[in-house]
């Protein structure tokens, strides 16, 4: 590792509470749990944080289960306790994909929920997942609890509304109406970054979400507004892709990008039509 | 001499017992246990570790550096620079253009530059920070044409001939004339990407240096005795003083068939500090150490009759070499050199240029120099074929080389089972009736190719032999094999036991290995051009047949019978009835043991242990043991370089591949891959199976999705294992081996090799196979989704008769 | 490892007071009560590593990995990129296979940690390492210890996969040496051996 790992020191907190006091006392200290995203990181050398807060043993964080009209996911929900739930999957089959796309067998036992919201990549498999459902983002604080939208959640590359002394208590998804759609084209099958990632809600006003095609996760109004208004689909892909603002790097093309997202919204539209099985 | 002795085809005890089977691997139980011990393995009392300070510059002088920070650290035992191991080496004599730390100049990204050796990685992570080099950034070369057109300043000073690293040019009959009188030339550009090993196992090394003034270098090496040269070389310390083990080693694919900057650095290191010093590269430090696959810009002219008929090849290669020379003198040469089969070549003419650039060398990766230059030709073949309407697998047949006979650059062709390899994959994959008629978007492709199997150029030129073991023969009935041979997870130990099992007669567990040790083994020159079974397997059998008269003969004279009514049967000696039975009629399954009685014993027939045998022979003769060895033929052209791609056999392989094109996204999938490969003999085919199963899977990976390059400062584009992308499991195609034998009459009990040729043809089949779903042709590696994108779009703006742009060559 | 260090238990009970010790070179902030390793200390931790307790010293920064081939010298783990991506490193945490460079040796204790040396029963291989050997499902063997795990957990939850099953519970688990089929043709096997597959 390029990091000098010997000088990190791991603070364990007793309660969730705890480590919200701890977050609210020590500027720095650094939330973690899966580490599958803070790992490599270190392995960089690009953390410069020295301190670390294990979340990890927090089971509280943990629970998966509907809360009246909601389904709430803690935090620490691993991709593989998602890909396992049953609430995950009645109601939120897009999310159980995603997280199936997630590296392999031993990231998805490891990484969370919550690691993939905080780390904040445009390219986090299940963001768009989150994004197209309207899930709210419960945030912790030693003062007490916000909620914010996950629309509003992000303001820009890997930066968010988080304050300092929150933690990212879990997820609230509401009912989703409508036919849930979820598709990931990476760079190999498996332990992939997506070229491009899209969640999408087939309903009377049709909800897009996707990844690695701006700095942050986004949804497309001006594409949704269309495909509401009973624009043509091909008409709606090329709304798409003047919306999306996607860039070259290692992993892909901004051209070829912006192509297969509306490669991706077109194959959306046709299998989630009418008289199509919802799966 | 008797290391050329051909030993023939035929099973030694007139039938097989243990080659042809599918055996379990010598070291099986070690690794799938875990107490396979790898370098990294390795922990010794006091042991300090060792970290690399590597370049940020793909160009740049040093003006200074300053490790008296560094060497301050507590924790901190050493630090070293160039100028501590200033003498330069190379892994051939003509090309000694590496040090193991930089001297005055960085020339890529990555670059060694010091080292430190400190009582953890930690505490050698931290002083690596404390040492100050001051830099003066020269131009960097990163496109090999830019270097070839200008070279102020050189990458490397005092050069006649500027940035090239290497230029050969060679021409056989009259091409020009040849390809003027062709029915149809096809002309064209392709280009090979640069890709590279990335064996899971990281380079490491120890290095000891014990009070009896003997060093030691445990290193994850795939050329023991190359490194043992070099390290003497370097550190100026004796040869016979040196001593270089390669332990279980985690994979290669010639990824470590150089010596290495860490196996100078510990052996120094562990002189300076009096203390074992233990360095295991990171994942990023191996991709900077690459020594991959040469990225070649080819333009293949190739003219045929109507018929289809050959009648000249013509070739000019540019390749990129990266910062140093490695093995390129020989990638210079093969990437001409080994075109010349499976196909009978009339005329043929290349010119192949290497240059120097900034970037991490490249070197021999699994096919070494004649993957690139076979895709080229292969693809051009198929394109010759549409043209002339003549089937894909059609065309190649009419232009079969044959056995026994000479290629047009003077290489000696001896068995050759292509023409059985083409049937083979054309049956398995019912070419005939789907190849052309799958539907749009799903398509087939083939191709061919030849490969070395052993070469004839020992990288220093000397008399001596090129394989070479040593035979112990014990009284408890054990023979110890020693070989130099490098097993690198090819099998080759295995290979090793069986073959000398056979010879024997013993049952497996009676012969061990131990190999690749300087002090205990006798040279092998190592795991590279598929030389181990070929060249250790005749020298196995070269010592076996030395000893083995003695014992038969001690037991037939105890007996007082004849010699030849004495047969060795899974480690039983037996006295064969007269006439005398078939072995195989000799009822002792594969499990026996010495001492177990044969059910024959009870009707009278006179038997022995093996162990009972040696005992005798030895109580006659004396301690019983052999040497045996292996050089090749004289071969190759009379020419300059004419003996360079001479093998003393060569290996065929003939792929179909089944391909389906996304046409939305671009994305190619490959789906199946048929593999004929004629490996002369299978010793093993189990063995033999994997070995063509992962030669077509690296292939597949190289043509789809693995890309190693730089940014525009030289800076590697990906190194890690998330980034550069080798295949997952789902990634993976359905992979069919097919094993064809022809039997060679030089190859141990015929047999030749099977680890490298498999890779060719994959990726010239992907990009045929893709031409027949869409009707496009890939010639830009690899092909990734953009560039399928901008060829379906091409090839839809040359249907509208508006001109067809540019292929987007970036497009990743 | 750093030689020399305290080997204090910093990893405290609830509430214990934590001692800011000399060596560090600055004390820093730490909540009251909190239990914390501290940077450069080490931590005598008790790791339950295939069937039995096994007490070990680490830093806070010791990733399991470290700690079983350092601390434990079981070296049949092996490292291959140290950052997720290969697979080499894989262990068992309560049955279920996870990167041992991805979490702290801190983290493990509790778990019960199964390594591809505790698959052994004595002399006797397991299953899954019997099928390997049997269907020649490694070449190099270096990612070998990692595969056998993955295929050991996946056993543990499906006893009778599918070949998708197989492939994707082995995608994070890379062979360079392209052995995946004869990888496939075990996992089935060791289904067969358990007497859990068909």
């Amino acid at each position: 590792m390029r990091t000098a790992i010997s000088r990190l020191s791991l603070v364990e907190p007793r309660s969730l509470r705890h480590a919200l006091r701890l977050m609210r006392d020590e500027a720095g200290l650094v939330p973690l749990a899966g580490c599958t995203d803070l790992y490599v990181a270190l392995n960089d050398g690009a953390l410069r944080a020295t301190r670390f807060l294990n979340l990890w043993p927090i089971e509280e964080l943990r629970v998966i289960e509907p809360r009246g009209p909601v389904l709430f996911i803690g935090a620490l929900a691993t991709y593989s306790s998602l890909i396992r739930s049953a609430d995950v999957r009645r109601r939120l089959p897009m999310l159980v994909s995603a997280a199936r796309e997630v590296g392999g067998r031993q990231v998805q036992n490891r990484g969370t929920l919550g690691g993939n919201i905080a780390n904040g990549s445009p390219a986090g498999d299940t963001l768009p997942v989150l994004a197209a459902a309207e899930a709210t983002v419960v945030l912790g604080s030693a003062t007490g609890t916000r909620r914010v939208p996950f629309t509003a959640f992000y303001k820009g590359y890997r930066t968010t509304v988080m304050r300092a002394d929150e933690l990212i208590l879990g997820i609230e998804v509401p009912e989703v109406e409508g036919r849930q759609w979820f598709c990931k084209v990476g760079t190999r099958g498996a332990q992939a970054i997506s070229k491009v990632v899209m969640a999408a809600v087939r309903a009377p006003h049709p909800r897009v979400a996707l990844g690695s095609v701006a700095p942050t996760v986004v949804r497309v109004p001006k594409t949704e507004a269309a495909l509401t208004g009973g624009a043509s689909v091909d008409e709606a892909r090329t709304i798409l892709m003047s919306e999306i603002a996607p860039i070259d790097d290692i992993r892909s093309t901004a051209a070829y990008r912006r192509h297969v997202a509306g490669v991706l919204l077109g194959r959306f539209w046709e299998q989630t039509a009418a008289g199509r099985p919802v799966y | 001499m008797a290391s050329r002795d051909i030993h023939g085809i035929d099973a030694p005890w007139g039938a097989f017992r243990h080659v042809g089977r599918d055996l379990r691997k010598v070291d099986g139980l070690a690794k799938a246990t875990g107490a396979a011990m790898y370098t990294d393995d390795i922990a010794l009392p006091g042991m300090l570790h060792a970290k690399t300070l590597r370049s940020p510059h793909a160009h740049a002088r040093i003006r200074s550096i300053d490790a008296a920070d560094a060497l301050r650290l507590a924790g901190v035992h050493a630090v070293i620079t160039g100028e501590h191991l200033p003498v330069t080496y190379g892994i051939l004599p003509w090309t000694q253009d590496e040090t193991a730390l930089a001297v005055g100049k960085v020339r890529f990204v990555g670059e060694p530059v010091a080292a430190v050796a400190a009582v953890d990685e930690d505490a050698a992570n931290a002083a690596l920070k404390l040492i100050r080099v001051e830099y003066e950034p020269l131009h960097a070369y990163l496109d090999p044409f830019e270097s070839l057109a200008r070279h102020d300043p050189p990458i490397h000073e005092g050069r006649k001939d500027g940035n090239v690293s290497k230029h050969v040019h060679l021409a056989f009959g009259d091409v020009d004339a040849a390809l003027a009188e062709a029915d149809v030339v096809i002309e064209d550009d392709y280009v090979f990407h640069g890709t590279t090993h990335a064996a899971i196992e990281p380079h490491c090394a120890v290095g000891h240096y014990g009070a009896d003034g003997v060093l030691t270098v445990w290193s994850s090496t795939q050329i023991t005795h190359y490194v043992h040269r070099a390290l003497a070389r370097v550190l100026d310390v004796p040869a016979h003083r040196i001593r270089v083990i390669q332990p279980c080693l985690g994979g290669a694919f010639g990824g470590k068939s150089d010596p290495f900057s860490l196996e100078f650095v510990v052996a120094k290191l562990a002189m300076t500090t009096g203390r074992p010093v233990k360095m295991l590269y990171t994942r990023e430090e191996v991709f900077y150490t690459h020594r991959g696959r040469h990225p070649m810009h080819m333009r293949y002219r190739t003219g045929a009759t109507r018929e289809g008929r050959l009648v000249g090849v013509d070739a000019t290669i540019v390749i990129d070499g990266g910062a140093y020379s490695s093995y390129g003198l020989v990638t210079t040469y093969y990437a001409g050199q080994l075109l010349t089969g499976p196909y009978a070549f009339a005329t043929y003419r290349f010119d192949s240029t290497r240059a120097f650039t900034n970037k991490p060398p490249c070197g021999p990766k699994r096919g070494h120099g004649s993957v690139q230059p076979r895709f080229a030709f292969e693809v051009q073949l198929d394109e010759l074929a549409s043209t002339l309407e003549i089937d894909p697998i059609e065309i190649r047949r009419r232009n079969l080389l044959g056995e026994h006979t000479t290629t047009v650059n003077g290489q000696r062709i001896t068995s050759n089972g292509f023409a059985r390899c083409l049937d083979v994959v054309e049956h398995a994959s019912n070419w005939k009736t789907r190849h052309g008629q799958l539907p749009f978007g799903r398509g087939m492709g083939v191709a061919g190719s030849m490969y070395i199997s052993g070469t004839n150029y020992p990288i220093y030129p000397n008399p001596m032999p090129q394989a070479a073991v040593q035979l112990k023969i014990d009284r408890s009935g054990l023979v110890t094999v020693f070989t130099g041979a490098n097993d690198i997870g090819q099998g080759s130990n295995s290979i090793a036991q069986y073959l000398v099992a056979e010879e024997l007669g013993l049952a497996l567990d009676q012969v061990r290995v131990v190999s690749a040790d300087t002090d205990l083994c006798p040279v092998d020159l190592g795991a590279y051009s598929s030389r181990e079974t070929f060249m250790v397997g005749n020298a196995l059998i070269d010592a076996c047949r030395k000893v083995r008269p003695l014992v038969v003969r001690a037991v037939a004279d105890h007996w007082q019978v004849d010699p030849s009514r004495v047969r060795f049967v899974d480690g039983v000696v037996v006295e064969l009835d007269d006439p005398p039975l078939q072995p195989a009629g000799v009822a002792v399954g594969g499990e026996a043991r010495p001492g177990a009685s044969p059910p024959d014993a009870a009707a009278g027939r006179r038997w022995m242990t093996a162990a009972e045998a040696f005992q005798l022979a030895e109580a006659r003769f004396d301690t019983l043991g052999a040497t045996g060895a292996y050089n090749t033929p004289t071969l190759g052209g009379d020419y300059r370089g004419g003996t360079i791609g001479a093998a003393p056999a060569y290996s065929f392989t003939a792929h179909v591949v089944e391909v389906s094109v996304d046409v939305e996204t671009g994305r190619i999938t490959c789906e199946k891959v048929w593999i004929a490969h004629d490996c002369g003999r299978a010793l093993n085919p189990m063995l033999v199976a994997g070995q063509m199963e992962g030669s077509a899977y690296m292939g597949v990976a190289e043509a789809l999705m693995e890309a190693h390059g730089v940014n525009r400062f030289g800076l590697h584009a990906g190194p890690s294992l998330l980034d550069y992308r080798i295949p997952t499991t789902v990634d993976t195609p359905e992979l069919a081996a097919l094993i064809v034998e022809s039997l060679d009459p030089e190859g141990p009990y015929g047999a030749k090799e099977a680890g490298e040729g498999p890779l060719h043809p994959a990726i010239p089949a992907i990009s045929n196979a893709v031409f027949d779903a869409v009707g496009i042709r890939l010639k830009h590696l690899p092909f990734t989704p953009g560039k399928v994108l901008a060829a379906l779009r091409a090839r839809k703006d040359a249907a509208a008769g508006t001109p067809a742009p540019a292929l987007a060559g970036g497009a990743r | 490892m750093k030689r020399g260090m305290s080997r204090r238990r910093f990893m405290t009970s609830v509430g214990a007071g934590v001692t800011t010790a000399a060596a560090v070179a600055a004390a820093p902030r730490v909540a009251r009560g909190s239990p914390v390793a501290e940077a450069g200390r080490r931590v005598d931790l008790v790791l339950q590593v295939n069937g039995s307790r096994r007490r070990i010293a680490v830093e806070p920064r010791t990733t399991l990995i470290e700690a079983i081939r350092d601390g434990l010298g079981l070296t049949g783990t092996k490292p291959g990129c140290e950052r997720g991506e290969c697979g080499a490193c894989t262990v068992l945490i309560d049955g279920r296979p996870r990167y041992a460079c991805m979490m702290l040796a801190l983290e493990a204790e509790g778990a019960e940690v199964t390594t591809v040396e505790g698959l052994m029963r004595g002399e006797a291989l397991g299953a899954v390492q019997q099928a390997f050997v049997e269907h020649d499902a490694f070449q190099c063997g270096y990612c070998t210890s990692g595969q056998v795990m993955a295929v050991e957990g996946l056993l543990r939850q499906h006893a009778d996969p599918s070949l998708e099953q197989i492939r994707q519970g082995l995608a994070g688990n890379l062979c360079r040496c392209g052995a995946y089929a004869h990888i496939f043709a075990a996992a089935k096997k060791a289904a067969t051996l358990k007497g859990t597959g068909r």
